[in-house]
């Protein structure tokens, strides 16, 4: 297992390089650049800017001090915030998104795989088709259609929450549900069919046939077979929901990383685009190792290879 | 099981009944005195130099203070950091008399000699300030900014004493006062505490180390969350200052915006969305404001490509619209028809309608300049950055003018960044612009169209109006023969038809009818200090959707 962490960790690496290059060189393939503006400004003071930010210099020069500072971990200068560096932007701003992501998360956890296991073992009955309707009716609901919807109920008209902010622990609640419940109903279908073709398998029947309880069967031999596409899934549904979700952020103004990874690329921010795309890549990777791990773990018939 | 969940609902519902706050946001900002304010969006800079957008000049607006002040009424100077000022018989020498009691927020005395510095940082080439070039009529500015002087005692600004400024011009420029409005001194200490006096995104403008001279001291800023000020004690006014602090929220999407106003949570609004103009005017008039803007909205053409190097054809599809159809129709947010690049409300200058709608005429026009019944009129492309209402306005003048002419046009919207390269590159044929003037003067509008402008995409380029633009009016101390100058510059830019003018912009925005002092006015400049919030005025804490 350890040979498999080391071997993986240092897979990483050329991974993170790949995707830093290429971000790189395709963020500057975008026409127009960070200054550019609907006014334009003067020639003199765009290259003073320019020459200030270092990129006045050629492309392979910048490229090679870009990557200078990046293995000093510094992501450099925001352009739109020039207060304020790429790294701390990301400080501020991941705390609130990982929060609302787990609290999305949780939601999802809660609704989506009891719902599916249920329909699993009641299934074509109308405990299996009615959640099911709801979960694809979840599925296809958009957030930006979702959150006013919720605002409107629980904001608007019964007035116990704020429509907006990110200040009591109220603030969390409308944001986690909009979040949480398209996810609830994509593991809640995700749930269903990885259960329904455990149930179905021989040594289920081996076991019912021996007569064990059914509660036994489904949570000693079924569930940890089943929720192995959960929980492949969950690697980039984390760093996914940790990493902010623009729509949602813009609807309940949350102060969240969501809003720069969209931004940025409008405003030509360079180092904030890389910045983000570097970052988002680091969670999505170590997520994937983690559940890799846990899908070995719980799974006997894979191996660390 | 059905009961189980009954209960965990019945418990959720309770607790977040019992929950809610006993007051709105902006109950609480009325009893203590806080102003909440919807600034569109996240202010990118807050260092007066650096600054170039409106969201980011409201924010300096509260921290700094030049040597005069807009009236929010009468948008007239008033004295501010100077008690007085006076200005030489050639117009060239402008002598402002700095207030005693002008203090930092520090405690330190403003004097003449800050004003000095913050000109030589705004000038430094270093520095790179987008703002630089609104000080080029000052005697050497442009010299020194271009690093072609290095000398700055040279340039046009003198402190003799403390408490006398003088700064001295190349040419009259009578709306200089607008121009030093926005010109506020700067704390030397604090600068070259964190930096050199050019160097850019230093962190002198975070809460704890910005030093300023407004109404408003720099409380906390959290990106993306909220800028909070408080009042400053040292402020010279500050006995007159009715506000105890003010909170910014960057909120970027307009819907979202009027949700939290609605739901008492902002006294003030950015803008608003179209789709609630209707039910704001119905059901709380009292809320809904709408004024004119000093802006104008667009189109250009490049001259530079057939069939628009010909003026019989961009003066055709200019007659070919119908304007009030679009302003009524389309837009609905009180917009006015614009037949000039100025806008009417500019005080003594008034250029009036430059041409009328006419279709015969038009169809006269283009027939003349050989697409009669707009036969073997090439496929047009126009182009807008993209935005829900861009796309509105152009789908609307495309049926006009394949109504009206008989010509097609299809329409292309691209990202803004994408969309400034094309027009620089002038990549395009038709193409959506807006400008809006800073100051009081038709020079804010005119001067974007003369030849070697930056601004200018359209390739035109006529040396009559350069003449009239840049070099006779800036020299007419008159102020009356100044603008038949410039208006006969303009009829000059209309005639020609570089640019056709569809409207002239409005502002629709919402405040509760507790905020007092705070008016529609044409350059959206609210001092902060005329402003107080008045409880008993206040109407309902939230707003109800009723029909």
């Amino acid at each position: 297992m350890i040979k498999f962490l080391v071997r993986r960790f240092l897979e990483i690496i050329p991974v993170l390089f790949i995707v830093a290059t290429l971000s790189f060189f395709m963020v500057r393939l975008a026409p127009g650049g960070p200054f550019s503006k609907e006014r334009a400004i003067p020639k003199a003071v765009l290259a003073n800017i320019e020459r200030h930010y270092g990129l006045d210099q050629p492309l392979p020069v910048q490229y090679v001090r870009y990557m200078g500072h990046l293995l000093r971990g510094d992501l450099g200068p925001s352009y739109k915030y020039p207060t304020r560096t790429v790294n701390e932007l990301i400080a501020q701003a991941f705390p609130v998104s990982a929060e609302l992501g787990l609290w999305g998360l949780g939601v999802a956890l809660l609704f989506g795989i009891p719902v599916g296991l249920v329909s699993a073992l009641r299934v074509n009955t109308p405990a299996d088709y009615i959640p099911m309707s709801f979960a694809l009716f979840g599925m296809c609901l958009p957030s930006f259609v979702l959150g006013p919807m919720l605002i409107f109920v629980f904001a608007m008209t019964l007035g116990w929450v704020d429509s907006s902010g990110w200040y009591n622990w109220t603030d969390r609640i409308l944001p986690a549900l909009t979040l949480g419940i398209g996810g609830a109903a994509g593991l809640a279908r995700m749930t269903r069919s990885g259960m329904l073709e455990i149930l179905s398998q021989d040594y289920i029947r081996t076991a019912r046939a021996k007569g064990v309880p059914e509660y036994l069967i489904v949570l000693r031999h079924a569930l940890r077979s089943g929720l192995t596409p959960v929980l492949s899934m969950m690697g980039p549904l984390l760093a996914d929901v940790l990493t902010g979700s623009f729509v949602v952020e813009l609807i309940f103004q949350i102060p969240g990383l969501g809003r720069f990874f969209v931004n940025a690329a409008f405003n030509r921010d360079y180092t904030m685009v890389l910045g983000s795309v570097l970052f988002y890549a680091v969670l999505l990777l170590i997520f994937n190792l983690i559940f890799d791990v846990i899908l070995v773990a719980i799974n006997p018939r894979l191996k660390y290879e | 099981m059905r009961i189980c969940g009954l209960i965990v609902f019945l418990c959720g519902a309770a607790l977040l009944s019992g929950c809610h706050r006993p007051l709105t946001p902006v109950q609480e900002g009325n009893r203590d005195g806080i102003l909440l304010l919807g600034n569109g969006t996240e202010p990118s800079e807050i260092d007066p130099h650096l600054t170039l957008w409106d969201t980011d000049a409201h924010i300096v607006g509260a921290l700094f203070e030049g040597l005069v002040l807009l009236d929010p009424v009468t948008m007239q100077p008033v004295p501010a950091t100077a008690d007085s000022w006076t200005v030489s018989p050639d117009g060239l020498v402008y002598t402002f008399h700095i207030r005693t009691t002008a203090r930092w927020s520090n405690g330190d005395p403003v004097t003449a000699g800050d004003f000095v510095y913050a000109e030589r940082r705004v000038l430094s080439p270093g520095l790179g300030s987008e703002q630089a070039f609104l000080h080029y009529a000052v005697k050497n500015a442009q010299a020194f900014n271009e690093g072609k002087l290095t000398d700055f005692s040279q340039v046009g600004y003198a402190a003799p004493d403390p408490h006398t400024f003088v700064i001295t011009l190349i040419h009259p420029v009578p709306y200089f006062l607008y121009l030093v409005a926005g010109d506020p001194p700067i704390h030397q200490a604090t600068i070259e505490k964190f930096g050199a006096i050019d160097e850019r995104g230093t962190r002198w403008t975070l809460p704890g180390n910005m030093v300023g001279n407004g109404p408003f001291l720099l409380k906390t800023w959290r990106v993306n969350e909220v800028l909070e000020v408080a009042k400053n004690p040292y402020y010279w006014d500050a006995a007159n200052v009715h506000l105890n602090g003010i909170k910014f929220f960057p909120i970027e999407s307009d819907e979202t915006e009027e949700r939290a106003f609605r739901s008492g949570q902002l006294h003030v609004t950015a803008t608003m969305p179209l789709s609630k103009i209707n039910f704001y005017r119905k059901v709380y008039p009292d809320y809904f404001h709408n004024g004119p803007l000093l802006a104008t909205y667009y189109y250009e053409f490049n001259v530079t490509r057939p069939p628009f190097d010909k003026a019989d054809v961009r003066r055709a599809l200019a007659m070919a619209i119908d304007r009030e159809a679009i302003v009524k129709t389309v837009t609905r947010g009180g917009q006015i028809p614009a037949y000039s690049l100025t806008p009417p409300h500019m005080g003594a200058y008034s250029v009036g309608p430059t041409f009328t709608e006419d279709v015969a005429e038009a169809r006269r026009l283009l027939a003349q300049a050989g697409y009669p019944d707009g036969r073997g009129f090439p496929k047009v492309e126009l182009i807008y950055n993209t935005s829900e209402g861009h796309r509105v306005i152009a789908e609307a003048i495309q049926q006009m003018w394949k109504k009206n002419l008989n010509i097609d046009v299809s329409l292309f919207n691209q990202e803004t960044k994408v969309y400034m390269e094309t027009l620089k590159s002038k990549n395009y044929q038709v193409a959506r612009l807006g400008g809006g003037g800073g100051y009081f003067d038709p020079d804010a509008f005119l001067e974007d169209f003369t030849t070697s402008n930056e601004s200018n995409f359209t390739g035109w380029s006529n040396a009559q109006y350069d003449d009239l633009v840049l070099k006779q009016a800036p020299y007419t101390l008159d102020p009356t023969a100044r603008y038949a100058l410039l208006r006969k510059a303009e009829q000059i830019l209309i005639g020609d038809m570089p640019i056709m003018p569809i409207y002239y912009y409005t502002r629709s925005v919402l405040w509760r009818p507790e905020v007092k002092g705070w008016y529609l006015n044409l350059l959206e400049d609210h001092p902060y200090k005329y402003v107080w919030l008045d409880p008993t005025a206040a109407g309902p804490a939230k707003l109800e959707r009723k029909q």
